[in-house]
């Protein structure tokens, strides 16, 4: 669940047990390496399983050999023997492990770059928001979106990573590795979700104040579904519906938000920040940090930048209540 | 043993020779750049999607001379930590006359070409593995 603004801010008293509570539920949840749900982060879960075990196995061996020779035979020992020793021990048996690793490390290489079955989505590193197109096989134009990703299972799908101004970090860690995303430079992931389900990403390369909040949901989907919905973002912003809504959009006309923002079917056309045709529609607000309430909404519109430090959209104080709720009424009806 | 006797000196007295016994990895380190260079250009340049079967032959046809020379520096350097006899009948290698000095470089160079023809092995690795340029 995401935490509600207002209580997000009152939430520093119970911290701490908030905390001990997160690490011990560290090993599942959305946002983690341990709780797979695509093919590539199974890979990278069994190698992480395999190296640790090995790893306790040789810590063991270690240690015992220092207990054994430290404390249960200390006398000097034939020279021939403590060759054999250092020269296996020291060279071949490293040598080896290493070069299994090596070899299996490369073998599983390939198939996360390798091309997708069709879709391809290009995802472009904001501060601190992710700019998302979906070009599905043979699109010429691409569906827009932001800050929320969906994916059809069983499919592997190839992700064009870039990024605006400064290197962030792609990390869905329930479907696979990182990958940098660098200015001017396109990077390359391919993913491959087996499990429908709900998940998080996160930026995972500091990228300035708000980086810490800078996430995503992502939703995997039965193929049938995921094209129901792609078909749906590509269509045009649903009109206002009722009075509170439409006043909502006058509102949003007249404070210019479209300068920067664009809802597709109306007026605004703006690309400084996210897409928010259809904003109504996603899990989070915000970049994957508030659940999408009315009172978060207005929260956001109200005091963006004590939400977000030092976010590139100003804060509309000046709004009074009942314009702040006009305004949330007709975003969230933005489905 | 007389200094005059050395079979193997390879390494001789002075300064300037000293330097051969940095030679496996010094092809260890043309080989990785060769590799790496030849690989990233022609990946960004001439095949980014193509065929990189030319491109792997060239670079195994670089391996095979390298490891050729790596070998080729640790035997110059095997004879020389060798000569008169197995280490155990010798005594500690070290700096104390011409003789235990060659044994010492010797010994070095064979351990240098161990790690560098390794570490030739393990540059080469991707560039079989991997099929493409991606
Ligand atoms: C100067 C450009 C600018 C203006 C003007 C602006 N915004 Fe924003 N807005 C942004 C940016 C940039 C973000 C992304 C911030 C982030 O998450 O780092 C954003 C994010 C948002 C989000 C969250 C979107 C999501 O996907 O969760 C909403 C909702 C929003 N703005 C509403 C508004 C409204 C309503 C107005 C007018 C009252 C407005 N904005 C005016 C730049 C702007
Ligand atoms: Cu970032």
């Amino acid at each position: 669940m995401l935490p509600d603004h207002a209580t997000r801010s009152r939430m520093s008293g119970a911290g701490k047990i908030g905390l001990a509570a997160l690490t011990l539920t560290g090993c599942g949840g959305p946002q983690s390496v341990l709780n797979t749900a695509g093919s590539d982060a199974r890979v990278l879960l069994t190698m992480l399983s395999v190296m640790l075990v090995g790893l306790v196995i040789i810590w063991i061996l270690v240690n015992g050999m220092m207990l054994f020779f430290n404390q249960l035979q200390t006398g000097a020992h034939e020279e021939r023997y403590a060759r054999y020793l250092i020269v296996g021990g020291g060279i071949f048996f490293p040598t080896l492990v290493i070069t299994a690793l090596l070899v299996w490390g490369l073998s599983i290489m390939p198939d996360q770059r390798a091309p997708g079955d069709g879709l391809r989505v290009e995802v472009t590193g904001e501060q601190w928001w992710w700019r998302i197109a979906y070009w599905p096989e043979g699109a010429e134009t691409p569906v827009i979106a932001a800050n929320e990703i969906r994916l059809p299972v069983g499919q592997r799908v190839e992700f064009d990573l870039k990024s605006a101004r400064v290197i962030h970090s792609f990390w869905i860690p329930a479907l696979g590795g990182k990958m940098d995303m660098f200015p001017g430079r396109d990077t390359r992931l391919s993913l491959e979700p087996t499990e429908v389900g709900i998940f998080r990403g996160q930026c995972a390369e500091f990228c300035g104040a708000s980086h810490a909040l800078m996430a995503f949901h992502v939703v995997t989907m039965e193929p049938a579904d995921f094209d129901a919905w792609l078909a749906a973002q590509a269509a045009p912003a649903m009109a206002p519906d009722g009075d509170l809504a439409r006043r909502g959009a006058a509102i949003f006309a007249e404070q210019g938000c479209g300068a920067c923002h664009a809802v597709r079917g109306s007026d605004a056309s703006g690309q400084v920040g996210p897409d928010l045709t259809h904003v109504g529609s996603r899990l989070s607000l915000g970049a994957g940090i508030l659940a999408p309430t009315l009172a978060n909404y207005m929260a956001w519109i109200d005091h963006t930048g004590d939400i977000k430090p030092e976010v590139e959209m100003p804060a509309y104080d000046h709004l009074g209540d009942d314009e702040l709720t006009a305004l949330a009424t007709y975003l969230m009806g933005l489905k | 043993m007389s200094e005059n006797e050395l079979n193997h000196d390879e390494f001789g007295t002075g300064v300037g020779t000293l330097m051969w016994i940095t030679l496996a990895p010094w092809i260890w380190a043309f080989h990785f750049t060769i590799c790496y260079g030849l690989t990233a250009i022609l990946c960004e340049k001439a095949i980014p999607d193509g065929d990189v079967g030319t491109l792997r032959l060239v670079l195994v046809a670089v391996t095979v001379i390298a490891l050729a020379g790596i070998a080729a520096a640790g035997l110059s350097g095997w004879r020389n930590w060798t000569e008169g006899g197995l280490l155990d009948k010798r005594g500690e290698t070290g700096l104390g006359d011409l003789a235990s000095r060659n044994r010492f470089l010797g010994q070095v160079s064979v351990f240098l070409a161990v790690v560098s023809f390794i570490g030739v092995v393990f540059v080469i690795l991707p560039i079989l593995m991997f099929g493409s340029c991606r």
